[in-house]
């Protein structure tokens, strides 16, 4: 008679619980005193931070910043009706390093990106060194970039696409370790794409063509014709430079194929290719990943580790082909992780002389916990909630970084410090992660309303004090209005002043949806436009006459023709809403550009609206 | 400001993360022994405490701590693993050795053979029933999976320990 061996194993253990040690508590104090808990910001370091703007085709413009470990983007949120330019216009992206114009005010309190119009993500092939091959060639990886970035509505993904590689690396991509870079050079512009019979004409502009070295000539036309290709509806690609058909490109002669395929272009191909997730792209759970490669015994080795470097899985697949051939190969990889976060799929190949590692790629990669996959359900409203508080949180934590910030550029600017320029450096940095926060708390906030469960937003006008100074020079339709509009304010009577805000009203310079909706979704984003409301009328005013009409105008700010005219106590008066730091950016622009209502002398409440 | 975020019953992380060190400790010290063997296990159960610490946040209250913790400590293992393989095939590349030494094998521990014949994820099943003295639900924790289908799980490991131990002619 055999036992059973599983109380045979029970009696194996070899560390019963009565020979455990005593925990040693010098070793917590250890963790706690060295390891740095969770950022609540994950890589978002506001140290040193590189900014660069970047125009992507049809005038919107992003901001990339990176701490040389994980890039964050921002987009404009003001230039969207400045653009006319169509996607077949020759402005095509360019590169500028220093913050753009309107980044100073983008972050504060005076404007609000879209509600994300954009989701997703466009993937470009961009370059990376070997890290186990010093000296090898870079190789082609696939690298996702957001749209959600963008401040513009995407109308022509591959056009979009090729903006964003044009763009080539983040900062802090191309200070990582692997090195990310790009073989387009610098200034090439993209003069036209079209797309016919699966068949991309790309023209760019005569910078494509110039610059050195036979490796780096090839890597960029593979570069474009991969990013096209990676589209369903693209197979080959023509090129032009300057609207000239190319047939021989570059110093070094290089014959191009009509048109450029996948198939005869493999020179900058690395050994092993994830095509899928792209590198920083989202994945879902289980993650499929698929690429291609040409390793020994076709066997690829896989493993995917969490944001802690902590193995989830690992295990190997077999591609189509091998040693000596490229196939195709794929994997469905089950995985646990408590929270979203950014873990990475890793492929090598294992080395056929010593069983090293080689060959090694290595993506990172939003993993998310299951049932809750990279594109929402709308059964995880519950997920989505608590998504939403947790970003509220965080807005609120940088808000406070903030306000410290701005506080510190105060106290340095005044003691004529050296420094200013970091703090400002540190200041765009929060700010674009601030904007990036709420344009995806907003996208949560449409999802909560899609899946039933709308966020109920609060009052801010509640925090006003009731009593509305008086104003005795006002006409009369004036100052009847101005209560009125106070008032609903104060209670946010939607109602009351969807009936106020009647006609030619203007809210928002990228017009959009109506003016009740969009306040509705920035007092639920904890933006607070009815206390602003409410405490913009309370200050003094000013007038600003025209032909036809006069306009009672306050803050009186918002009235001077240049920030100079306005006075010293009418300054003041703005620090209930703004800070020093707000006030000495309306100084640097010339002029205020914080909310301002405006109200004919007729009695009709025009505007309430922020920005320039 | 802060209402937003989750407040720990326990007072400030430290706190907190003092009060489940203390108490669990020698439980995850325990467990990496029981995989990685005493040398290596120390190291192990401060890496699984330094990933608690980072995500002190996350650490499920009671009765779920434990389990949660085994659970950060099965991939620190994992990782210790990875890493020492890797050091092997470097050590047996220099010193033209063999890269593994077989497991020291106890006296009357055919039923330890055959547990490394299984796959790793039956072994691993057995392991935290047999010697963590687990349950469904709280093995499901660990592996990340539901109480039901980790009884499922557990019933055919047990199922293929028995049929290894036939296999590898055990005398049990």
């Amino acid at each position: 008679m055999s036992r059973d061996p599983f109380d045979l194993l029970r009696e194996q253990n070899p560390m019963p619980e009565d020979r455990l040690p005593t925990p040693p508590m010098a070793t917590a104090d250890r963790i706690v005193r060295d390891a740095p808990r969770r950022r609540p910001l994950g890589g978002w370091a506001l140290a040193a931070a590189a900014a660069v703007v970047v125009l992507i085709g049809g005038g919107a413009w992003m901001l990339w910043l990176g701490d040389g470990d994980d890039p964050v983007a921002a987009s404009s949120t003001s230039d969207a009706t400045t653009t006319t330019a169509a996607p077949t216009t020759t402005t095509g992206p360019t590169t500028t390093t220093g913050p753009a114009p309107t980044t100073t005010t983008a972050g504060t309190t005076t404007t609000l990106p879209p509600a994300g119009p954009n989701e997703g993500e466009a993937v470009i092939y961009l370059l990376i060194d070997d890290p186990t091959a010093t000296g090898a060639s870079p190789g082609l990886m696939p690298v996702a970039r957001s749209l959600a970035v963008l401040s513009a509505p995407v109308t022509d993904l591959p056009y979009t696409t090729m903006g964003f590689l044009l763009a080539g690396p983040t900062p802090g991509e191309s200070e990582g370790i692997p090195h990310i870079s790009t073989a387009v050079p610098d200034d090439t512009r993209l003069l036209g794409l079209t797309v016919a019979d699966g068949i991309a004409t790309v023209d760019l502009s005569a910078e494509f063509a110039s610059g050195s070295g036979s490796f780096s000539e090839i890597a960029r036309i593979e570069q474009v014709m991969y990013t096209l290709t990676r589209f369903d509806e693209i197979d080959g690609v023509r090129f032009r430079v300057e609207g000239e058909p190319v047939e021989v490109f570059g110093g070094h002669g290089i014959v191009l194929a009509d048109p450029a395929v996948r198939t005869d272009a493999d020179t900058t191909l690395p050994a092993i290719l994830i095509e899928s997730p792209p590198h920083r792209g989202a994945g879902d759970n289980p993650l499929a990943v698929h690429g291609t490669a040409n390793v020994f015994e076709a066997t690829v080795s896989l493993a995917l580790v969490d944001g802690d470097g902590l193995i989830l899985w690992e295990g190997f697949t077999t591609a189509t082909c091998g040693s000596g051939c490229r196939g195709d190969w794929s994997a469905v990889i089950p995985y646990e992780v408590d929270e979203a976060q950014m873990g990475a799929v890793i492929a090598w190949e294992e080395s056929a002389r010593d069983g090293s590692q080689i060959n090694v790629r290595e993506h990172p990669v939003w993993l998310v916990p299951s049932g809750q996959p990279a594109d929402t359900d709308p059964n995880t409203a519950a997920a989505l909630a608590e998504e939403y508080r947790r970003l509220r949180g965080e807005i609120e934590h940088v808000d406070m970084m903030l306000r410290q910030l701005e506080e510190a550029w105060v106290e340095a600017s005044s003691a004529e410090e050296s420094g200013l320029a970091a703090i400002e450096a540190q200041i765009e940095t929060a700010a674009a992660a601030r904007i990036e926060l709420l344009a995806r708390a907003a996208q949560v906030m449409e999802l909560l309303a899609a899946a039933g469960e709308p966020v109920e937003s609060g009052c801010s006008g509640l925090s006003v004090a009731g009593a509305l100074p008086e104003q005795p020079d006002l006409p009369d339709p004036v100052r009847d209005t101005r209560r009125a509009v106070f008032e609903a304010a104060r209670t946010c009577e939607w109602s009351t002043l969807e009936s106020l805000a009647a006609g030619g009203f203007t809210h928002s310079f990228g017009g959009g949806d109506d003016p009740i909706s969009s306040w509705q979704s920035q007092e639920a984003l904890g933006l607070e436009p009815m206390r602003y409301l409410a405490s913009v009328l309370a200050l003094p005013y000013g007038t600003i006459d025209t032909p036809d009409v006069t306009y009672s105008v306050w803050p009186s700010a918002a009235a001077a023709e240049s920030w100079e005219q306005v006075s010293g106590a009418h300054r003041s008066a703005l620090l209930d809403l703004y800070s020093d730091y707000d006030l000495a950016g309306f100084d640097d622009y010339g002029g205020y550009i914080g909310y301002r209502v405006g109200i004919t002398d007729g009695g009709e409440w025009v505007y309430f609206v922020a920005g320039d | 400001m802060t209402a937003m975020r989750p407040i720990s019953a326990s007072g400030t992380p430290e706190a907190r993360f003092k009060v489940v060190f203390a108490a669990h400790y020698p439980a995850v010290y325990g467990y990496a022994a029981r995989r990685v063997g005493r040398d290596e296990a120390g190291d192990a159960a401060a890496e699984t405490f330094t990933v608690a610490w980072r995500k002190v946040s996350s650490i499920p209250d009671e009765p779920e701590t434990l389990p949660w913790l085994y659970g950060v400590a099965r991939r620190v293992v994992a990782n210790q693993q990875r890493s020492r393989r890797r050091r092997e095939r470097l050590g047996a590349k220099a010193a033209a050795q063999p890269p593994r030494a077989a497991p020291p094998a106890d006296a009357g521990a055919g039923v330890l053979d055959a547990l490394e014949a299984l796959r790793p994820e039956d072994r691993e099943i057995l392991r935290l029933a047999a010697w963590e003295g687990l349950g469904p639900r709280e093995i499901g924790t660990v592996l990340g999976c539901t109480p039901n289908a980790a009884a499922i799980r557990l019933h055919r490991a047990r199922r293929r320990l028995q049929s290894a131990v036939d296999d590898t002619g055990g005398d049990a």
